[in-house]
């Protein structure tokens, strides 16, 4: 690269998701940090708490279990997300996503309940793993791994609901029901809880209401996942046709 | 080219350090011509990260010192925008904080798009690089996706800069000296050769998984030497060619006075 250039590219405005809000296709939202909490449904939480006072865990967690999906991860409605061959089987997790609407920063649950702009779908996409010791960079940090969408759902007054229903489908077969009510922490306290260290954007996103992961899926699968008050989000997989291709993707 | 990024009367600017001979420059040469002490300007992190990658137990030293054996593959944790802030800045310590520890951090800053990059290929999608100084809370590790984000990701937590240093002026980046000094004692010292995984080693793993874009970060994990750093401490996080980067640790209650003083009464 010549010196002169270097930091051309850096310089460039930043590229990222939009995603609208309903009915309101004039106000795109830039999706900013997206940050997921594990171990965050009831019935996940039950299932690894036998394993939670040995090793490595040694204890059960006091705070909540965080992970970011990056900005690579991110995509829209309709998307095919090109799997690396060596990714033969996926596990999907269908999530209720909030949108933050105002800055957060040492927020009551009322205060960041407040902040929140509205609500859509995301799917988390992980290479199956049984341990949640290390950050799962390699298993939940590749491209196109969390769709989002299809659109906001404006929270108006009444915030975002406590209790929505998940259907996930993979080829038309209803794989997984699960409701985004059944959490250790609810999305406000979450958020509160969160923004005691870290300050949130508009535009940054909280997943709450994962569906476990427990549904697999691979090459070829079509993937919905469905909510009365939402929509349906959806997507499918293909394998990279190129997966070897070197070097420069401009 | 040495570039920050800092405030001047008001506005956002480009700043190019003034000669090349010493760690630390007392003036600038802004963008449209000026020139500007070094004090008289606000540091910015000299670019705002897209990604950020950190690495956990890359030096050896380091690990032995944390008591664990050296990782087989990176140990790599993702760290949120809102925890950076710039050169001469202030972090602060959480008030029931017992061990918060600096973390000297060579930064390599990605320049452009890349997916599959061999080892050999590795340095021509460098832009640059930077200083990190990578605070850790340990009193809030827990053994969950570990180090967990409460520890790792706080906001002002991670002082980045002062400069972004063009990747022709740092022609072996795996031999440059690191060093810490708290309060002017030197309490941290080491060398990137004795890094774990290299940088090419990195930015290929990396990006056998992922793509890699312009503005993604990855701070490449810190040698041996922690201190606890308390209140009022001066941490000054220095690496050869690339800069001198201070900071001031902070008490919670220092920090937040002014915000409570604007509140109506």
């Amino acid at each position: 690269m010549d010196p002169k250039h270097a930091f051309l590219a850096l310089d460039a405005p930043r590229m990222g998701l939009r995603l609208a809000l309903r009915h309101q296709p004039e106000l795109p939202v830039m999706i900013g940090t997206v940050i997921g909490a594990a171990l965050n449904d009831r019935d996940e939480f039950d299932r690894l708490a036998g394993a939670m006072h040995a090793a490595p865990y040694q204890a059960p967690p006091q705070r909540p279990v965080l992970y970011l999906k990056p900005a690579n991860t991110h995509c829209g409605h309709n998307s095919t997300i090109a799997l690396d061959p060596d990714v033969t089987e996926l596990a999907v997790s269908a999530c209720l996503a909030v949108v933050i609407g105002a800055p957060v920063s040492r927020a009551t649950p009322e205060q960041a309940s407040a902040a929140m702009l509205g609500y859509t779908l995301a799917a988390d996409l992980s290479v199956p793993h049984a341990s949640f010791y290390r950050p799962a960079i390699r298993q939940k940090c590749r491209d196109d791994f969390c769709p989002l969408g299809p659109w906001i759902v404006p929270t108006g007054n009444q915030g975002v609901p406590d209790d929505v229903e998940l259907v996930l489908t993979i080829n038309g077969r209803e794989a997984q029901h699960s409701r985004s009510g059944n959490l250790v922490r609810r999305a406000a306290n979450l958020l509160a809880e969160i923004s005691q260290f870290m300050t949130f954007a508009p535009g940054d996103v909280l997943l709450v209401g994962a569906s476990q992961g427990l549904s697999r899926a691979g090459h070829g699968d079509h993937i919905e996942i469905g909510s009365e008050s939402v929509g349906t989000l959806r997507f499918n997989f293909s394998v990279a046709l190129h997966p070897s291709q070197q070097g420069d993707r401009t | 080219m040495k570039r920050a990024r800092v405030m001047v009367n008001g506005a956002l600017h480009y700043g190019y350090a003034l000669g090349d001979d010493s760690q630390e420059y007392d003036t600038l040469r802004l963008d449209d011509g000026r020139i500007v002490g070094a004090h008289e300007v606000q540091w910015l992190p000299p670019l705002l990260p897209r990604t950020t990658f950190a690495l956990g137990l890359n030096y050896a030293d380091h690990a032995r010192e944390l008591a664990f054996k050296a990782p087989d593959e990176p140990l790599v944790f993702l760290k949120p925008t809102g925890t950076f802030i710039g050169h001469r800045a202030r972090t602060v310590r959480p008030v029931d904080a017992k061990y918060m520890h600096y973390e000297c951090e060579l930064g390599v800053v990605i320049g452009r798009p890349c997916r599959n990059v061999s080892r050999a290929d590795a340095y021509r999608y460098v832009a640059g690089y930077t200083i990190g100084n990578d605070y850790a809370i340990r009193d809030y590790l827990e053994n969950y996706y570990r180090p967990n984000l409460p520890v790792k990701g706080r906001d002002t937590c991670t002082p980045l800069g002062p400069w972004l240093v063009c990747a022709d002026q740092v022609p072996d980046p795996m031999n440059l000296r690191l060093s810490t000094s708290v309060n002017g004692v030197l309490t941290q010292q080491g060398n990137t050769r004795d890094m774990i995984f290299d940088i090419p080693t990195l930015i290929a793993w990396l990006s056998s998984f992922m793509t890699l874009e312009a503005g993604d970060l990855i701070l490449t994990g810190t040698p041996e030497g922690l201190v606890d750093a308390k209140v009022g401490d001066e941490i000054v996080t220095e690496i050869e060619q690339v800069g001198r980067l201070v900071n001031t640790i902070v008490s919670e209650s220092a920090y937040f006075k002014l915000n409570t003083m604007q509140e109506p009464t």
